[in-house]
């Protein structure tokens, strides 16, 4: 259950989508190649996204002002309807008390990318810290609105990690995208990656040393398995990561907005049925449902066409 | 049991704790070692009021050697370890102390500790009769080859030392020779007249041989309370797979000894093998509650409190039990390998099981290893007990290093012959049969035969039929297990060649009758022992001769093509892994030539070629489940999706848990192949592996529905998919379209 309220939140879909894709250092050729090859796949499907802003930086070309001033741009450009996607690929270190990303030369804590976040006016922010011990940015990247994605739990896990290549699988499978409106949100994205990150370690019969995290109030701890029901992960659940050009299209246009907020509509009262779901008999429920679902197909029939 | 190194490994801890201590050659100190020595001969004798009065006296000893007895005999283990601990400062060079210590510990189960302190002991005296017996002991309980020459060395040393010659006889008749163990037997008692170990070895023997016997008798006229004869009898029916006989010994022990708990761990883990794990429960239980706190029983209760996580389903002739976790993706294939595998057998051995098989599948391998011997550290992979089947989960292993169907056909093999021959079958022909029926079901099951074994082949390594046994129950090395294996499976290759299953199942009752091995080949295939040696050898020599003789050859080849590959000299890799494909028979570096022929000619941009060597990749056994889905692939690509399903339908066996992709993308080949039955098994796969996309898995499930003409459920599938992800678009439109009136049933 989880839906882009097109009444209760400006659209996304005619915003701006500022990307900063970082790719870090490998210190050693495996990872400089699969850092370098992760961070191209990354820029071409970020790229492809509508309405995609990309600032991207990696192995050599990567370094602290860079960095800095690109978030001064967006801050300075941004629009509040707008949406901010950071990822970070690559090793991270964690000394006890603060979080490192590993770049030439001077590296970027996560103090200062928080800082450097600060003024970004876009509503919508996500950070995909996807490094080894980056459970240790999560204390100073976490904000009000603003969803944080950590590869690991703690500083402590320090092995390089699984899970960036997950996250890449998310954003170019269309079956993360489970609730199917051609908008993979951030909390779809995650789910997606972690899965597959827990099953390559079962499948590999190795011990996992990574256990992701998602954040996405000021004072979340993270979540490992967010649980919707409970009112976790909302936040993450109506960020926007990758937006599919069809749903773009549709939105152009006047008419197809007017069908778009029948289909909002009625999906807003499938989401409240199933809300009294356990209180009412199943029959009942399952007949409202079916109605309803047969509504939104026919409203879906006209907008495709 | 499949790849296992031993069978029915049983811990005698207890016994040996209990067994007398040494009477021979002692190093004499300041202490009078008789005196505990007669202690427990009372307690040997059966005089336990006597014994404790005794050991209650030794407490007021001044030696600690002799207050350690004290303790130890009135159960106070931890007292007894300190005094030991003195008394090993007060006499640092007295094998006794050490030998005595270290069999407390192997009491108290710390096996490492007893082993160190009585390797010690022969440190300070290299021919001490009764360190050397008490390391065979020990050594023997991990069916150790070196522990016969240990007891042989211990009854030369000391003659009078009756114990050696009943440990040797124990292990000889646990290697299957009866006259060996025999003969043993008989010189202990000719030393001891009242050597009731001996005595239950021979009465073994005959209750083996199906006889009736007096020995048991005359054991209970010496001694009325000796529940350890009739632990003994279980401990050797164990050993021949004759489970249900073994428990009914266990039962006759313990009720004439009823804190006999060596006797009620046992009984309780047979119990939990043949599928009764109330009343194994209870047994464990109780030998835990009286400080019987071996690995086996600690283990053994872990494992069962574990089972509240397994579910059991149940269907025509049989029961499978599987975790929780991946129940809902394995229970559909297993069902079905298990029904196919029961009409196989059942027409091929022209025989029926009176029991539902019933086959459990641990994904912690450590617990199917638990499950079989109390015990973690299993090599194997399946153990059968008649009807009852437990194996490892294809989760337990890692992908591509593990064929659980291979696997589940061998063990369910052994559960028909063992019963068919009235579980009196020899080792090596029941593992023959197994590993045989391995690669009937497909050429490409089964453990594709290793450079160990071609080394073993050039060297002629093979042990005579006649003593094959020997090579799975006490192997002088390791890798004599894998080459029984082989050697084994090779005999019945040829028999079934040469004479016919309808001879194979003769020979299977001629076991039942108690006939032995050279008798049923004299009998069945009109050869002597010797003769059939020399022909199963020239049939080995005939497959994998010309293997084995240029194994240095493959194996220069596959470093040179893999060397070229690794410097991107595709050409050269190309040319030297064919180097060691051309001309030899499958083995296990077939797989590996093959995969990276494929991986230089895709390096090359050949796709056509690449998909014709990952094809004889699959053939020769190959089993990565990255190299079979390349395959899979490559097959899509060349517009072949039967091949490309056929590719897939292979990890099924191999690696199924945790790959959803797998299903889908196999559901998606049958769909397309107009196959909605497998496709629907394929989807439903899918949606038990837990799938990122559950509203796709739904969507898929509808579609394969509506392929089968059965809108009904395509209709509900659909309510699920779109309850999950109300605008899912197709989903959307085949509901529209099952809609429609025409489309409703």
């Amino acid at each position: 259950m989880r839906r882009f309220a097109l009444f209760f939140l400006p659209l996304p879909l005619l915003a701006t989508t500022w990307y900063v894709n970082l790719g870090g250092l490998g210190g050693q050729e495996d990872y400089e190649s699969r850092f370098k090859a992760q961070i191209e796949e990354l820029n071409k499907l970020t790229a492809a996204a509508p309405g995609a802003r990309v600032f991207s930086f990696a192995g050599p070309a990567l370094s602290k002002i860079k960095v800095r001033d690109a978030l001064a741009q967006i801050a300075r450009e941004a629009k509040p309807d707008d949406t901010l996607v950071l990822t970070l690929i690559g090793h991270g270190t964690f000394d006890g008390s603060d979080y490192k990303f590993n770049i030439p030369g001077p590296d970027i804590s996560a103090k200062e990318l928080a800082l450097w976040l600060l003024p970004v006016p876009a509503k919508r922010q996500l950070v995909v810290n996807t490094t080894s011990a980056s459970g240790a940015s999560l204390a100073d990247l976490r904000q009000e609105g603003r969803t944080v994605i950590t590869a690991t739990k703690s500083g402590t896990e320090k092995l390089a990690t699984v899970f960036a290549r997950f996250w890449l699988e998310a954003l170019r499978d269309p079956q993360s995208d489970a609730d199917k409106n051609d908008i993979v949100s951030a909390l779809e994205a995650y789910r997606y990656a972690d899965t597959k990150t827990t099953k390559y370690f079962e499948s590999n019969q190795r011990l996992a040393s990574e256990h992701a995290l998602i954040a996405d109030t000021s004072s979340s701890q993270g979540w490992r398995t967010p649980d919707s029901t409970k009112g976790e992960a909302m936040v993450a659940m109506r960020m926007p990561v990758l937006v599919f050009g069809s749903l773009q299209n549709a939105a152009k246009s006047p008419e197809k907005q007017t069908l778009l907020r029948q289909r909002e509509e009625l999906e807003q009262r499938i989401d409240n049925l199933k809300l009294r779901k356990a209180a009412m008999p199943a029959e009942q429920y399952r007949l409202e449902m079916r109605n309803l679902l047969l509504q939104v197909a026919r409203v879906q029939q006209e907008l495709d066409k | 049991m499949r790849n296992a190194t031993l069978l029915g490994v049983l811990t005698i801890g207890i016994l040996l704790a209990q067994a007398p201590a040494p009477k021979k050659r002692i190093a004499v100190n300041s202490y009078d070692h008789k005196k505990a020595l007669s202690c427990w001969d009372q307690r040997r004798a059966g005089d336990s009021v006597a014994a404790t009065k005794c050991f209650v006296a030794l407490l007021a000893e001044p030696s600690p050697a002799l207050t350690a007895e004290g303790h130890w005999g009135t159960g106070r283990f931890a007292d007894a370890m300190a005094d030991f601990e003195k008394a090993l400062k007060l006499y640092p060079d007295d094998p006794f102390v050490r030998i005595r210590f270290g069999l407390l510990f192997d009491a108290r189960f710390n096996r490492a500790e007893a082993l160190k302190l009585i390797s010690e002991a022969l440190e300070i005296d290299k021919t001490n009769p009764t360190g050397m017996l008490a390391l065979a002991r020990l050594l023997s309980r991990g069916f150790d080859a070196k522990a016969m020459d240990l007891a042989k060395a211990a009854a030369e040393a000391d003659p009078g030392l009756y114990e050696a010659r009943e440990l040797m006889a124990q292990l000889a008749l646990e290697n299957s020779d009866e006259a060996k163990a025999r003969e043993e037997a008989e010189k202990a008692l000719a030393i001891e007249p009242k050597a009731l170990h001996a005595m239950a070895t021979l009465g073994a023997i005959e209750l083996l041989q199906n006889k009736p016997t007096h020995f048991f008798d005359r054991i209970l006229a010496i001694q009325p309370q000796y529940g350890e004869a009739w632990f003994w009898a279980g401990h050797y029916f164990i050993l021949n797979r004759r489970y249900e006989e073994a428990i009914g010994y266990f039962r006759r022990a313990v009720a004439l000894k009823p804190d006999l708990w060596i006797a009620r761990e046992q009984l309780g883990i047979n119990l939990m093998r043949i599928g009764k794990p109330a009343e194994a429960r209870e047994q464990l239980e109780l030998a835990y509650n009286n400080q019987h706190h071996s690995n086996e029983v600690v283990n053994s209760l872990r494992l069962m409190d574990s089972y509240k996580n397994f579910e059991s389903f149940k269907f025509e002739g049989g029961e499978v039990r599987l975790h929780k976790k991946e129940a809902n993706v394995l229970r559909p294939y297993f069902a079905e390998e298990i029904a196919r595998a029961r009409r196989t057998y059942e027409a091929k051995y022209k025989m029926k099981l009176d029991a539902d098989l019933e086959v459990e599948v641990y994904p912690d391998h450590e617990d199917f290893a638990v499950r079989t011997l109390g015990m973690p550290g299993l090599g194997a992979t399946g153990v059968s007990f008649g009807p009852v089947v437990a194996m490892d989960s294809p989760s337990a292993r890692k992908g591509g290093d593990y064929h659980w169907a291979s696997t589940l056909w061998h063990e369910l093999s052994h559960s028909y012959i063992l019963v068919m021959s009235k579980f009196l079958v020899p080792r090596w022909f029941t593992e023959g049969i197994s590993v045989h029926e391995e690669t009937q079901v497909s050429s490409e099951w089964g453990d594709p035969v290793e450079s160990a074994v071609l080394m073993a082949i050039k060297e002629k390594k093979f042990l005579p039929v006649a003593e094959l046994d020997s090579g799975f129950v006490r192997p002088k090395d390791p890798l004599q297990v894998g080459l029984s294996y082989f050697q084994a499976g090779q005999a019945l290759d040829w028999i079934v060649k040469n004479y016919g299953q309808d001879t194979v199942n003769a020979m299977v009752l001629s076991f039942a009758e108690r006939k032995t091995t050279p008798q049923v080949i004299e009998q069945h295939l009109k050869l002597s022992p010797k003769e059939f040696d020399a022909k199963l050898l020239d049939f080995i020599q005939s497959r994998y001769g010309k293997s084995a003789d240029q194994l240095k050859e493959i194996r220069s080849a596959l470093t040179g093509a893999a060397k070229a590959l690794k410097d991107k000299d595709y050409d050269r890799a190309i040319t030297e892994a064919r180097r060691a494909i051309d001309g030899y028979p499958a083995t296990a570096l077939l797989a590996t030539a093959y995969e990276t022929l494929a991986e230089s000619l895709l390096a090359k941009g050949d796709k056509e070629k690449a998909r014709l060597a990952l094809r004889e990749y699959a053939r020769a056994s190959g089993r990565e489940p990255d190299s079979l889905k390349r395959l899979a692939q490559l097959e899509e690509e060349g517009g072949d999706k039967a091949m490309a399903a056929a590719a897939l339908q292979r990890l099924i066996y191999i690696a199924p848990v945790g790959d959803e992709d797998l299903h889908r993308k196999l559901g998606e080949y049958y769909l397309d192949l107009k196959q909605p039955d497998r496709a629907l098994a394929s989807f439903w796969a899918q949606l038990a592996s837990k799938p990122v996309d559950p509203a796709g898995a739904y969507y898929n499930l509808a579609r394969s529905y509506v392929a089968l003409s059965r809108p009904k459920d395509a209709q509900d599938a659909l309510f699920q998919a779109l309850e999950l992800a109300p605008g899912f678009k197709p989903a959307q439109k085949l509901l529209l379209e099952l809609e429609t009136p025409q489309s409703k049933d």
